[in-house]
């Protein structure tokens, strides 16, 4: 056996004694694949309880979104003739509408708010030059779409109306901010900040961005959380244990608990309508599938 | 598998124009020139019989990746928090956990220096050692070592892998190949897919034979009088020797078998990752195994496709943080430690250079969108293997990234220095008339 094949066993070998001395052998058996194409895929969200919709590199200079059927796993293009990239989808509660950004000339990105029910869409183009916003997050009540945008070497956290208009300034802290969250009751924010240095977690009045708190404290990277269904829990992604992985934790910061366990990375995290699994992508053996698994 | 691919442009009339320009730019090197192979080199046996170079096109952010400046002011030391490394005094950043466990493997170079700020410009120079204006355009690297040790083998002795001609969104990088010997010298192109199946297409000349039907003498044979009297009649010369060296890879299975990772086992090539770079690393890992003098594996360079067919690479001008943190540099920490390790276990890394290296580094400072624009100031690169003391960093920059506090290594510097550790001479170079006025990186040689 060569170094890297040692290497490579070891850390399952490691992830196992782990996963068995954390007793998350239960959970780890309570996940399932949705997906078997292998290709490269991010951003999850569940439309409801049954469909789902992700993003699929269909080949090397186009990202798609795709709509899964958990009862059959048919996948099917959101925009069948589609050639631009699209990314980073968000569905309003309701499922009426749908965001996302879309790709424009080089280096330049929009976004885009669906009224799926009326086959509408309107949009906030990318400014000039190279210019992009990011993940956009419906408010509960989907009358309005946050998402982050950067100018004057910050990032901030702005939200728009669901004809992108009424756009206001929400967040406006040093660093880079992303990764905007509202709880269900729609009084918190949750948001990722580098205004302390590196990438941490933070709670937010989602009215108008006061009351900033942070909620994570650690040399690693806390990224990407979201709110469960009933506002009491947060899942997020961080590389603290090494490689990229899934945890959980109290609204107000506490009770950590690591979700996955795998030598490899596990990203993405969504919350399933029920508010006790998660769908997330995870790199296997260097290929990317779709799994859901109950949280602990 | 490897796909012997079609004349897709060709017109009714026989191969367009764009065709033969296409095949110009990936055939040429079929013809080895073992005439003006000097052997010299070969005598003194050089410390490296094949060199790796990995082009990291698009340019990576040096503070994001290996020399980060965890004091800096926040408008330019950027989110990642840094780790420790096997080499001491020296950080990574949290991003690459896998380079920093290998990095007694290889020296970390941290003051390079170009004159071009522009992609295409700055890609001749660091390809090439020179401008490509006033030009004539130097010959790459790669070209050079090539025609200095000529064909060894059935193997053509400068290939590029990745997906094709480096290019940006407006045009190619002049200093990929030939330059001022000519096309002759352009290397190789070996395109691979993402499911690492290849395509080779220089071998789109022998149209309509595959390595099955290479057994059919008078099928094979008529085809290549077919395609011969297509070429002669557009004016192509000496494609006999093309013709020689593609029906030598057709018909040779060991040359063949060189780019067909399907003879990996799968765990090998999980290990690479099934990602097209992935897969890319371990094609030119068999390239080396072949003992091709020169391969450049070419970063994926559509790997986040945010922008449509642009060839956007490590050029994070938005996005720069979540685009290395979500994409760049898990695939580029999964790939470069398999690849050395890899290259290591086999034995290879000791008459192999390897070399990671871009056109320039990115801002210090943070621009105005959050992210990183281009910077020519100041960059690094990775050396390993052929005797290359490892496990040390080469200079150092200032406290803010911007600038080399120490000597600047310059794109001649490098060319020289890999030129002169795959055994051409000061003399071997003025015969060519290549790399004038270089010198080598003294540490390394």
């Amino acid at each position: 056996m060569n170094s890297s094949s040692r290497l490579a066993c070891c850390r399952w070998v490691t992830a196992g004694l782990v996963c068995a001395a954390f007793g998350w052998g239960t959970a780890l058996a309570a996940e399932r694949p949705l997906t078997d194409d292998h290709r490269y895929k991010r951003d999850p969200v569940f439309v409801d309880a049954g469909t789902l919709i992700f993003v699929l590199q269909v080949r090397p200079e186009q990202l798609q979104l795709v709509r899964l059927k958990l009862a059959d796993r048919k996948q099917q293009p959101v925009h069948k003739d589609e050639t631009r990239s699209e990314l980073e989808p968000a569905v309003s509660r309701d499922g009426r509408y749908l965001a996302f950004l879309q790709s424009r000339t080089a280096a330049s990105v929009g976004m885009v708010i669906e009224d799926t029910r009326e086959q509408k869409t309107a949009e906030i183009p990318p400014a000039s030059g190279f210019s992009g916003m990011r993940s956009p997050a419906f408010t509960p009540d989907g009358k309005r779409v946050l998402y982050v945008f950067a100018e004057g070497g910050r990032q901030k956290v702005f939200s728009c109306n669901i004809q992108a208009g009424d756009r206001k300034l929400l967040v406006d802290v040093a660093g880079i901010c992303n990764w905007p969250s509202v709880s269900t009751d729609g009084r918190q924010l949750l948001f990722g900040s580098t205004r302390d240095g590196n990438y941490e977690i933070y709670r937010a009045q989602a009215a108008d961005g006061s009351e900033i708190r942070r909620l994570t404290r650690h040399r690693a990277q806390d990224v990407r959380p979201r709110f469960s269904p009933d506002g009491r829990r947060v899942v997020f992604v961080s590389n603290r244990d090494g490689n990229r992985e899934i945890y959980v934790m109290d609204a107000d910061g506490s009770n950590v608990k690591r979700v996955t366990a795998h030598p490899e990375r596990d990203d993405y995290p969504a919350w399933h309508p029920d508010g006790k699994r998660i769908v997330y992508v995870s790199e296997r053996k260097g290929r990317f599938d779709l799994w859901l698994r109950d949280v602990p | 598998m490897i796909n012997v691919g079609q004349f897709r442009s060709r017109t009714c009339g026989g191969p367009s124009r764009r065709s033969f320009l296409k095949m110009g730019a990936s055939l040429p090197l079929l013809m080895g020139r073992p005439d003006l192979a000097s052997g010299a080199g070969a005598d003194r046996g050089p410390r490296a019989k094949t060199v790796l170079l990995v082009w990291l096109w698009g340019a990576p952010s040096h503070l994001d990746t290996f020399d980060p400046k965890p004091d800096a002011p926040s408008e330019y030391r950027g989110p990642f928090s840094t780790i420790a490394t096997r080499t001491p005094g020296v950080r990574f950043t949290d991003l690459l956990p896998r380079m920093a466990s290998i990095s007694d493997r290889f020296a970390l170079a941290r003051t390079h220096v170009s004159s071009q700020p522009g992609h295409p410009d700055a890609g001749t120079v660091a390809l090439t050692g020179f401008h490509e204006k006033p030009g004539p355009v130097q010959p790459n690297f790669g070209a050079i070592v090539a025609r200095h040790r000529g064909r060894t083998g059935d193997l053509p002795p400068f290939l590029s892998v990745g997906r094709g001609v480096i290019q940006d969104s407006v045009r190619i990088v002049e200093g990929y190949g030939g330059g001022t010997f000519g096309k002759a010298w352009d290397p190789f192109q070996v395109v691979v897919k993402n499911d690492g199946s290849v395509d080779l297409p220089a071998l789109d000349l022998l149209e309509g034979i595959t390595p099955g039907r290479i057994s059919d003498r008078r099928h094979l044979l008529g085809q290549l009088d077919v395609a011969r009297r297509r070429l002669e009649a557009a004016g192509i010369d000496d494609w006999e020797r093309a013709y020689q060296m593609a029906y030598g890879l057709l018909s040779n299975p060991s040359a063949r078998d060189a780019f067909d990772v399907t003879r990996e086992s799968e765990a090998t090539r999980q290990r690479y990752g099934h990602t097209h770079f992935g897969q890319s690393a371990l094609v030119a890992r068999r390239l080396v195994e072949a003992r091709v003098p020169y391969v450049q594996l070419n970063w994926s360079q559509t790997v986040e496709a945010i922008t449509p067919n642009y060839d956007f690479g490590w050029d994070t001008h938005i996005y720069n943080f979540e685009m290395l943190m979500d994409r760049h540099c898990p695939l580029l920490d999964r790939v470069l430690p398999e690849l050395m390790t890899d290259l290591q276990d086999r034995g290879l890394l000791e008459d192999t250079l390897v070399v990671v290296i871009s056109e320039f580094g990115r801002t210090p400072k943070i621009n105005p969108r959050a992210a990183r624009d281009h910077w020519p100031q100041c960059y690094f690169s990775l050396w390993s293997g052929a005797g290359v003391p490892t496990g040390g960093a080469i200079g150092q920059s200032d406290k803010l990234g911007e600038h080399p506090l120490t000597t600047p290594i310059t794109p001649l510097m490098v060319g020289t220095t890999i030129t002169e550790l795959a055994g051409l001479t000061t003399q071997d170079r003025a015969e060519l008339n290549v790399l004038s006025g270089g010198t080598v990186i003294d540490e390394f040689v």
